[in-house]
């Protein structure tokens, strides 16, 4: 019996993987869970076990090649031995859930129906379906309408100098290409593409707004400097920077929830549980492992799962699920000693705070120049949600959060 | 609908008469297609149409009993003759 | 300046048009010493005599089929329907024989078939129909159906002057209903050329012959009630059809209600919503709405017959349909 392979979901909003590596070749012996591929999504990369024990029997998918999710990469022909009865066993059924469930929403979303004249304007405006489809409705069940289509082109015109020059840019581009002696023509991979989409579409979806608070780490500085040698011979893992401000991160959504949610439509889901993103940049990719829950760990368990995603995330052992679920990031903009940066959200996410280099700077305190270990914080927010006071008084409570930290 | 009015030449006040069967038939086809009226319109309809044939049996009757009274002042007459 | 019915404009375009043209001449029932049934001939023979105003026997056929001889031989005849509705006698000598003349034999027919058209008067299934759709089928054939006073002189006149056979659907109910002055210079409406009746942004109104008012009427109440501005088009000539401007209008309105009194399968609005979708899908917004007569005979009941033609207030409740979708 011929069991068919087919290409995992990998994530929530992942439709399609790239093969990267067969470790199994055609007509070699597989036993069920024996990992037999490499794949690839934007988001991770990862093992692939096998969901029967038999033969490769086929390989419908070389390498390199990029298949829809749901599709067949690979057809096993699995043994007809007594006891290991040949099942289609679901390597993850839980996930087939997932799979399901997904579906039946994009379903939902594709009853919303689009005119021929709303395409037509959408695509000469280059605006996605996607987008079009956040548009509210003027028309009977909510069909957006031509006009709704064209109000939303004119108020969004209203910013639009950056999307003509965006377009302006890309015909130059279109330009130059042809003379290939003067430029190195790069075909952008996979990964590049789909950060380059995602930066587009979130920069598309929601308003960012950015706002800048200096916060006073002398206390930290002092604490780590005075603990982190006892805190890794303790714990077996490093107290870095990142844990505090996770740590801060985490108490401050508590008491700012709306920060912690996602826009869908008209609505505002607005997050229980505080899953924080830590932006990580690779050599030529970005990827933003989760601390699950960090509002329940100590600094301790900051710490320690911070490392063990590190660890992973350098030896490409992250599991889908350690990238899913953020609902919040933290990005590190001071790596290079950079002050602050303006960071793009990480949808559907609402904010991100970025964290600048932290430096000896002179600042008064109590009338007194005293030199003081200082440091920017830059929250961008989603403005249509977030309303710069809320911001704003998020930011102070980081602030103070950093500023009057005490180890106990 | 199938009776067959015309096998024999009629007079006018059998034609009237006719006419006024006919008009009743109607009321009643017309009533029984108001009671499936599904709209406002179509109520609106057929309660005209019933208005109308009713018009209708009121000036019938009005030509059939004209008819009458011209034949009675004929047979009238007619006495006074003899 | 003076002021003219629709009636009167067709009378006025018949005597110019003789006037000119001496191989210009009439032929129909009762259109002589009688003036016609409607009196739209009324005076002519008077005027030109019964060698150029001829009556005839009842026979639609020999009437449209004489008319035929006399084209090809180089006249121009114009002949007289009583009733639009009795065309159908002599309809094979027209799709037959007047359509494809010119292109068996290279003969031109330059023919002019008046055909008084339309309900609305209580007329009943045999004296108020709007028969223009079997015309519409048969290649060779120009179809005219004028709404205005004005646009029945100067679409007669091109009508007349024109070297196919062209069917004029005048309609009945506009004969003494429709007055407009019209100017003492010559008028001529070319063929092929639809009107716009009124300017709008919102909804494209497509229609010709009386429902041009129907639906007038209901885009001035819609403009007044819901700030809805319809574009009324008035095709005026039927075949060829005016897509040019009916495809630029729908490129600005993206939304279309069609409006005729024909019945309404097979009717002329198919033809200009397939055309539409085909020539212009991706402008739309809605789907092409139609409204027209029921598929029924003309009922004799003043009621039913009120039922079976489409009304201002239904175009009025057909457009706010279309733009709320």
């Amino acid at each position: 019996m011929k069991v068919d392979m087919v290409m995992p979901q990998m994530g929530e909003s992942i439709v399609e993987g790239t093969i990267v590596k067969w470790l199994k070749h055609k007509g070699d012996a597989v036993e069920k869970e024996e990992i037999i591929l490499e794949i690839s999504t934007d988001k991770v990369d990862s093992e692939i076990p096998s969901p029967a024990s038999g033969i490769l029997d086929e390989i419908l998918a070389e390498e390199g090649e990029t298949v829809q999710v749901g599709g067949v990469i690979a057809r096993i022909e699995s043994n007809k031995k007594p006891g290991k009865a040949a099942k289609t066993e679901e390597p993850q059924p839980r996930q087939k859930e997932e799979e399901y469930e997904q579906v039946s929403a994009e379903e939902d979303r594709g009853k919303v129906f689009l005119s021929p004249v709303v395409k037509k304007i959408a695509r000469e405006n280059d605006i996605s379906l996607n987008e079009v489809k956040t548009i509210n409705g003027s028309g009977a069940h909510g069909r957006i309408t031509k006009s709704d289509i064209l109000e939303y082109i004119s108020s969004k015109g209203k910013e639009k100098p950056s999307g003509q020059t965006e377009k302006a840019a890309s015909t130059f581009a279109e330009q130059t290409e042809i003379k290939t002696e003067s430029v190195t023509v790069i075909p952008m991979d996979h990964v590049r593409k789909r950060i380059a989409e995602h930066m587009v579409m979130s920069k598309k979806t929601a308003p960012h707004v950015t706002t800048v608070a200096e916060a006073d780490l002398t206390k930290i500085v002092t604490y780590r400097e005075k603990a982190k040698k006892s805190f890794e011979e303790q714990h077996g893992v490093k107290l870095t920077f990142t844990s505090f401000f996770v740590q801060a991160i985490a108490s401050a959504l508590k008491q700012f929830p709306l920060l912690n949610s996602s826009v869908d439509g008209d609505r505002i889901l607005q997050k229980k549980d505080i899953h924080i993103g830590i932006a990580v940049g690779l050599e030529d990719k970005l990827i933003v492992p989760v601390i699950r829950h960090a509002d329940d760990l100590s600094l301790i368990g900051i710490a320690k799962a911070l490392a063990d995603l590190t660890l992973r995330t350098r030896d490409k052992k992250l599991n889908p699920e350690d990238v899913q679920g953020g609902t919040f990031s933290l990005t590190n903009i001071g790596t290079y000693g950079n002050l602050f940066g303006t960071p793009i959200i990480n949808q559907p996410q609402v904010g991100i705070l970025g964290t600048g280099a932290i430096k000896e700077r002179p600042v008064v305190v109590d009338g007194m120049i005293a030199i003081r270990n200082m440091i920017y914080l830059s929250l961008t927010y989603d403005h249509r949600i977030i309303d710069g006071l809320y911001a704003g008084r998020f930011m102070q409570t980081m602030v103070k959060l950093l500023q009057e930290f005490s180890s106990s | 609908m199938t009776k067959k009015y015309f096998d024999k030449m009629l007079s006018m006040q059998e034609i009237l008469r006719l006419c006024i069967d006919k008009e009743k038939d109607l009321i009643e086809f017309y009533t029984q297609a108001h009671n499936h009226a599904r709209t406002v319109e179509e109520d609106k309809m057929f309660k005209a149409l019933i208005e109308d044939s009713h018009q209708h049996i009121v000036t019938l009757e009005k030509q059939l009993s004209e008819i009458k009274a011209q034949q009675e002042t004929d047979k009238a007459l007619s006495y006074d003759v003899y | 300046m003076a002021t003219s019915t629709y009636l009167e404009a067709i009378n006025q375009a018949l005597f110019e048009e003789m006037e000119r043209d001496e191989s210009v001449f009439l032929l129909g029932e009762d259109i002589g010493i009688y003036g016609g049934a409607f009196k739209v001939t009324k005076g002519l023979y008077k005027a030109f005599g019964g060698d150029r105003v001829i009556d005839t026997p009842i026979s639609e056929s020999a009437i449209i089929g004489s008319a035929i001889g006399a084209a090809i031989t180089g006249l121009r005849p114009v002949a007289e329907m009583q009733f639009a509705d009795f065309i159908t006698v002599g309809f094979n000598q027209l799709v037959a024989n007047a359509a494809t003349l010119y292109y068996r034999h290279n003969i031109p027919v330059p023919m002019v078939v008046r055909a008084p058209s339309g309900g609305g008067i209580r007329g009943g299934p045999f004296h108020s129909r709007n028969p223009e759709a079997w015309f519409f089928h048969q290649p060779g054939l120009k179809i005219v159906a004028p709404a205005t006073a004005r646009d029945a002189k100067g679409l007669l006149k091109s009508s007349i002057r024109d070297n196919n056979p062209v069917i004029y659907f005048e309609h009945k109910y506009l004969y003494r209903r429709v007055k407009e002055e019209l100017p003492k210079e010559e008028i001529v409406v070319p063929l092929g050329k639809a009107n716009i009746s009124r300017e709008g942004d919102d909804v494209t109104v497509i229609t010709y012959g009386a429902m041009v008012f129907e639906c007038l009427d209901a885009a001035k109440k819609l403009f007044e009630e819901h700030d809805i501005s319809a574009q009324v088009i008035d095709l005026r000539t039927l075949q060829p059809l005016d897509m040019e401007l009916i495809l630029q209008s729908v490129q600005k309105t993206s939304r279309v209600v069609i409006v005729h009194e024909a019945s309404l399968s097979g009717g002329i609005g198919a033809e200009i919503a397939a055309r539409i979708s085909e020539k212009a899908f991706e402008y739309l917004d809605a789907p092409v709405k139609r409204i027209a007569s029921l598929d029924t005979p003309t009922p004799f009941s003043p009621i039913l017959e009120n039922e079976f033609m489409p009304n201002a207030e239904k175009i009025y409740n057909a457009i706010l349909e279309i733009m709320k979708f």
